[in-house]
């Protein structure tokens, strides 16, 4: 066995990380299959380099040196399945090119034929693309077990949250996980209610307490091990029960653009009506088809108690307009058609850090404000309960909870987590305290009253 | 022989019943047909070509039976009153059609549509499209159309109706020729007595789908049949 | 072979559309109650929603006649432009119409409420009954008309006695389409409304299955709406017989109007009314984007924009392929009543909201996920189930115009159904495939609920790409992303304007 440097080793390393990044692009099948091999190859070259730094002795081996042989040993078999590895994406590529050469070739007698009016072959032709076109299709399917979370829109996509814990979820566990969105948290649930028992969802992600606790009592979650629960706030820990894992949270509020709008330094939310009447303009979410929305109708509703319906009436002529989501609404703020939108206390974050822009800022009342938790839910129909328990501690995690809040624009539900300065610029008011039963019990009918109040002519 | 024969042809369209007994038609013979609207010109004309299925019947055509077949191998030709050109298409490709559907070459389909253009008096329009014609000439590419093809039988359904007087006499003689001087037969069915008097060799009359007369042309010239008075006048 | 033709569109829509929405349907309905007819807050929906698609369609078709009449037989100057472009404006999604409307109306006057409702409806609906009217107009027979000017008879009664009955049914037609439209908008009426007080069913629906998880409900809502849809198809479907109508050699255009001074009105007020129901909203649309480019990932965009044409390219060519045969065969074979009864299955999906028919091809085929191309697919199915719908109305009409004559005479000189179809039957469709493919193409690219439901991580269209810039704070993206949708559907719209141009021109 020829004797072997450190760097050679580095270098094949390198090669089959390579060879692992492309195959994971194009040649999932090949990827899923080599991957377990790969990581056992991988932690072991790494030992030995390891221990090679460790006594900060990199020097030339020589064949009577024991520990070089074991190094060149490292290094042959690096060499090895880097080659294999090599030739197996190159047969891959040869299929891939003939596959398409086929499928011209098929294209063009099928056309020939058609123009020639030759039916038999014709029919042969198309019946046999479409073998060579299904054959293809089941290609690129995924063999490794894969994690499936159901979750609203935001989460998924280019630079969104889910992305960046897709990534760091497979680099940690090399587990893919697959993001499936919905418009809201709400369609996911219900996705997961209509497909049953045979839902392929392992996590549900993003869903709020007003649905989680509609819907606890089906029997659908599963319950998770208390020590999970350790790393979150003591705050939200009173929101967290077995089955719901906060993972970040918000205060609603009003927005506001200091540069157009003055608001006094002491205001109630019960006195918003008043301050608008002074001409201004307030855009709000529908609670019908908005979750914030809903949260918003349940604040008033909790805080004002009786006075709930006063407070509508007299803010009705003021609303500019009912958004069915929070985006719509936003826009309208941002386009100065309103002076007032009912979002997140750390809404202006954003625009702070994003547009360095200052005089968007939240209202704060003394009182308090609802605070809407997010969390997820492990399905008691997953078959991956062992690795979405995984991904739940990966989504409490340090890392992840610190990345959270620039992606989310909400607060980490993990305790002691740096927040970037943009977010603690931000006072963190009060949370009002919610009677969720009676919040179960009247949610319908708060509905409609305000379906009702607001349906009236406001002149 | 009769190149055309067909015998108890009975069509049942709803209400509408159309019972011929027998017709018969030599080379280079043209049967007009009259009738009040209604009475069954175009059934007949859309039973022999195929369009329209008969319950009981036979049509032969140069000693063939047709009645079964589809219209694509009846060898039966088309005109109608509009000339329904294939407008993507120049108006020598319109002739050549039928010809290259036949399996006729390419330089023969050229040689004998450019024929069939001369003999309708329209050599000069080979390159023109179809929409860049006059009605009366469009007319004429869809006669060169059907006659190229030399099927043995040809059905005309009111091709002159849109043309003007001159226009049609004109046709009228031409058609006449042709059909005498290539030997193909062909089904007329007119409004016009004239029309009917100078091509036809026999003339059909039929009121709500049943024969009323069936005489040679120069008999019914000499005693006309009150029904062709009606529909004509004098 | 025609049978053959015949049931791949049978097989598709019965796969892909009807077993889906009854697997829904039996999962979702629990109990089966008429509770929705005791609730007062629904009655009121339920009318509202009505009255308001109502008056729409009413508003949409005059304006549509209008436009139509002025571009077809007045020829007024920049009419080709508005003919071309009226299809962007309905393609667009509602929520960039909503802000588009707000952006510019909304600056001037309170348009929340009727007024608001009103112009997005009509900003997206205009175009059918343009193009359905319009085309009518070009087609219809004219002689009878100039003999019954020759003969002392005045223009308006010409219209009434001659004209309105070649166009009465396109006109009808296309009111019923675009009541049908206008029942189901959701964010117009939502946004535009201002307030619960103006809510459709579409947004009861949403409400039973986004937040209250009621699927009995929302089948039952779905039902409803079903019911309405199918009682205006049938109508829809009397309004459709054979027409004898061919294009003129000769064009002449009875109600061009000799005094300079009338035209000049005329023109002046069509694009009145064309400035203000659609090109100050498209400008707002444009000058709220303009500002915003620089916030765009160029590499992500393009990325989008391939994607985007290339579903929209397959779902069009598919959506042809499936149901371009099942017309042919229903045309050539099937006499009318029959072929009126198989209709039915072509109109169907559009009697349902979107959402549902969404949720019930998520629900009834959840493994499309496993597999990148599976979703793909998935992705073309669902867009296809819409917009087959859609593009049979264009495609009906031209072959409603077919002659058959052309085909008899084609086929006695020994053609057989493929020499048939490629001589006497596409050069004569093309004008309808064009209007076909290109409503299908518009409805496609401003489609994003299929790609969000089934999309696999990566893919973006342009149409995502705007909602969920918009969704995490990215609004100057979602503008800029918008004005990119908007000129991309523009050179569309455009390049097939200009083929029809061609056509035409040809053909005349």
């Amino acid at each position: 066995m020829k004797p072997a440097n450190p760097s050679e080793l580095k270098q094949c390393q390198a090669r089959v990380e390579g060879l692992q990044e492309k195959s994971q692009e194009q040649h999932l099948t090949l990827w899923s299959k080599l991957n377990p091999t790969l990581n056992t190859w991988n932690e072991t070259a790494q030992g030995y380099l390891q221990s090679f730094e460790m006594v900060d002795k990199i020097e030339k081996s020589s064949e009577g040196n024991p520990e070089s042989f074991l190094y060149s040993n490292s290094l042959e078999s690096c060499l090895k399945f880097a080659d294999e590895y090599s030739a197996e994406i190159k047969k891959q590529e040869l299929y891939g090119i003939s596959g398409f050469f086929l499928s011209v070739l098929v294209l063009v007698v099928s056309l020939v034929s058609l123009f020639r009016r030759k039916r038999t072959p014709l029919m042969l032709w198309l019946i046999f693309s479409g073998v060579v076109v299904g054959s293809k299709a089941n290609a690129n399917v995924n063999l490794t077990p894969v994690l499936r979370i159901y979750t609203y829109d935001a989460l998924t996509g280019k630079n969104s949250f889910g992305e960046y814990l897709s990534e760091t979820f497979l680099k940690k566990y090399g587990v893919k996980t697959q993001f499936v969105s919905f418009g809201t948290a709400g369609e996911a649930l219900n996705q997961i209610v209509l497909e049953g028992e045979k839902t392929k969802a392992d996590i549900l992600m993003g869903i709020d307490e007003v649905l989680f606790r509609r819907f606890q009592t089906k029997g659908r979650f599963e319950k998770i091990d208390a020590s999970i629960f350790d790393p979150i706030e003591s705050g939200l820990k009173k929101q967290a029960n077995s089955f719901f894992v906060p993972f970040d949270y918000g205060y609603l509020s009003f927005v506001f653009d200091e540069s157009r709008s003055k608001i006094p330094k002491k205001l109630s939310l019960k006195e918003i009506p008043q301050y608008l009447a002074s001409g201004k303009k307030v855009v709000l979410q529908d609670p019908r088809t908005s979750s914030i929305g809903l949260e918003f109708l349940v604040w008033t509703f909790e805080e004002l108690q009786g006075g709930a319906k006063t407070f509508w009436q007299s803010l009705a002529p003021h609303i500019l307009t009912v958004s069915p989501g929070w985006s719509g609404a936003y826009e309208l703020f941002l386009r100065k058609q309103a002076d007032l939108v009912v979002s997140y206390t750390t809404s202006p974050a954003y625009h702070h850090l994003r547009e360095k822009k200052l005089s968007i800022k939240p209202i704060f009342f003394d009182e308090g404000h609802f605070k809407q938790v997010e969390g997820m839910v492990l399905l008691s129909s997953s078959k991956n309960k062992s690795t979405a328990v995984n991904f739940i501690k990966h989504v409490l995690g340090a890392e992840a909870q610190t990345q959270l809040p620039t992606f989310q624009w909400m607060y980490p539900a993990r305790a002691g987590i740096q927040l970037p300065s943009e977010f603690r610029a931000i006072l963190i008011p009060k949370s009002v305290e919610v009677n969720w039963d009676r919040v179960l019990s009247q949610k319908d009918q708060w509905v409609r009253d305000w379906t009702l109040l607001l349906s009236q002519d406001p002149k | 022989m009769n190149q055309v024969l067909i015998e108890n042809l009975k069509v049942n369209r709803g209400c509408f019943k159309l019972s011929l007994d027998r017709i018969a038609l030599n080379p280079g013979e043209v049967l007009g047909v009259m009738g009040p609207s209604g009475s069954g010109k175009s059934t007949l004309l859309q039973a022999v070509a195929g369009f329209v299925p008969i319950d009981a019947g036979s049509i032969k055509v140069s000693g063939r039976e047709v009645s079964q077949l589809s219209p694509e191998k009846r060898k039966i030709s088309l005109v109608f009153q509009r000339p329904w050109l294939f407008e993507n298409q120049s108006v020598l490709q319109n002739v050549a059609f039928g010809l290259q559907l036949q399996g006729y070459g390419k330089k023969e389909c050229q040689k004998i549509s450019g024929e069939w253009l001369e003999k309708m008096e329209i050599s000069d329009l080979g390159s023109r499209r179809a929409w860049e014609i006059s009605g009366g000439q469009a007319q004429r590419v869809a006669l060169a159309r059907a006659l190229a093809v030399q099927f043995p039988l040809i059905l005309l359904d009111e091709p002159f109706s849109a043309l003007d007087r001159p226009l049609k006499r004109e046709m009228r003689k031409l058609l006449k020729s042709v059909i005498q001087g290539s030997g193909f037969c062909a089904i007329f069915v007119g409004h016009d007595w004239r029309d009917i008097e100078e091509v036809s060799d026999q003339v059909l009359i039929l009121e709500e789908g049943t024969p009323v007369a069936f005489e040679r042309t120069c008999d019914l010239k000499t005693h006309p049949h009150p029904l062709v008075k009606a529909i004509c006048g004098d | 072979m025609s049978r053959l033709l015949f049931f791949p569109n049978l097989v598709f829509l019965v796969t892909l559309f009807f077993f889906p929405i009854a697997f829904l349907f039996s999962v979702g309905i629990h109990e089966f109650s008429n509770s929705i007819f005791q609730d007062a807050y629904l009655l009121y929906v339920l009318r509202f929603t009505y009255w308001q698609a109502l008056i729409s369609a009413s508003l949409s078709v005059l304006l549509g006649m209008f436009f139509a009449f002025l571009i077809k037989e007045w020829r007024v100057f920049g009419g080709a432009v508005l003919w071309r472009f009226s299809l962007l404006c309905s393609s667009l999604p509602s929520i960039i119409v909503a802000l588009g409307i707000l952006g510019s109306w909304g600056l001037q006057l309170n348009v929340f409420g009727w007024t608001g409702i009103l112009l997005g409806n009509m900003f997206m609906n205009v175009a059918i009954p343009l193009r359905l009217i319009g085309t009518a107009l070009t087609d219809r027979e004219r002689s009878s008309e100039l003999t019954a000017q020759s003969l002392g008879l005045s223009k308006f009664g010409v219209f009434r006695k001659i004209t309105w009955l070649a166009i009465r049914s396109s006109v009808f037609s296309s009111w019923i389409l675009t009541f049908l439209y206008s029942s189901t908008s959701l964010f117009i009426v939502m946004f535009l409304g201002g307030g619960p007080r103006f809510t459709n069913l579409e947004v009861a629906l949403y409400e039973a299955i986004k937040l209250n998880l009621d699927n009995s409900r929302a089948v039952q809502i779905s039902l409803l709406q079903a019911g309405v849809g199918a009682v205006l198809f049938f109508f829809y479907l009397k309004l459709q017989h054979r027409r004898k109508i061919q294009g003129e050699q000769l064009v002449f255009h009875t109600f061009f109007p000799k005094r300079a001074w009338v035209r000049g009105l005329g023109l002046g007020f069509l694009w009145c009314l064309a400035i203000a129901i659609f090109v100050f909203p498209l400008f707002s649309i444009i000058s709220e984007g303009v500002p915003n480019l620089a916030f765009l990932e160029w590499d992500e965009l393009w990325v989008s924009f391939r994607t985007t044409l290339v579903i929209s390219t397959l779902v069009v060519f598919t959506s042809l392929f499936f149901l371009y045969p099942y017309l042919h065969v229903l045309h050539q074979s099937k006499t009318d009543e029959e072929a009126r009864k198989w209709m039915w299955l072509v109109g169907a999906p559009q009697f349902f909201s979107p959402l549902v028919v969404c949720l019930a091809l998520s629900v009834c085929f959840p493994m499309v996920r496993d597999s990148t191309s599976l979703s793909y697919l998935a992705i073309i199915a669902t867009q296809v189930v819409f917009v087959i719908p859609v593009m049979h109305f264009p495609l009906r009409e031209g072959f409603l115009r077919l002659a058959k004559e052309r085909d008899w005479i084609a086929r006695s000189l020994g053609a057989n159904p493929w020499q048939r179809f490629f001589f006497a039957e596409l050069p004569f469709m093309r004008r309808s495939l064009f209007l076909s493919a290109l409503m299908g193409f518009g409805f496609s690219m401003g489609e994003v609920v299929s790609v969000l439901l089934f999309s696999p991580p990566g893919i973006k269209t342009l149409s995502l790409n705007i909602f969920q810039a918009m969704s995490r704070y990215r609004f100057q993206e979602a503008r800029a992303t918008t004005l990119v949708l908007l000129v991309a559907m523009f050179f569309v719209f455009s390049l097939v304007g200009f083929l029809e141009d061609k056509d035409e021109s040809s053909s005349h």
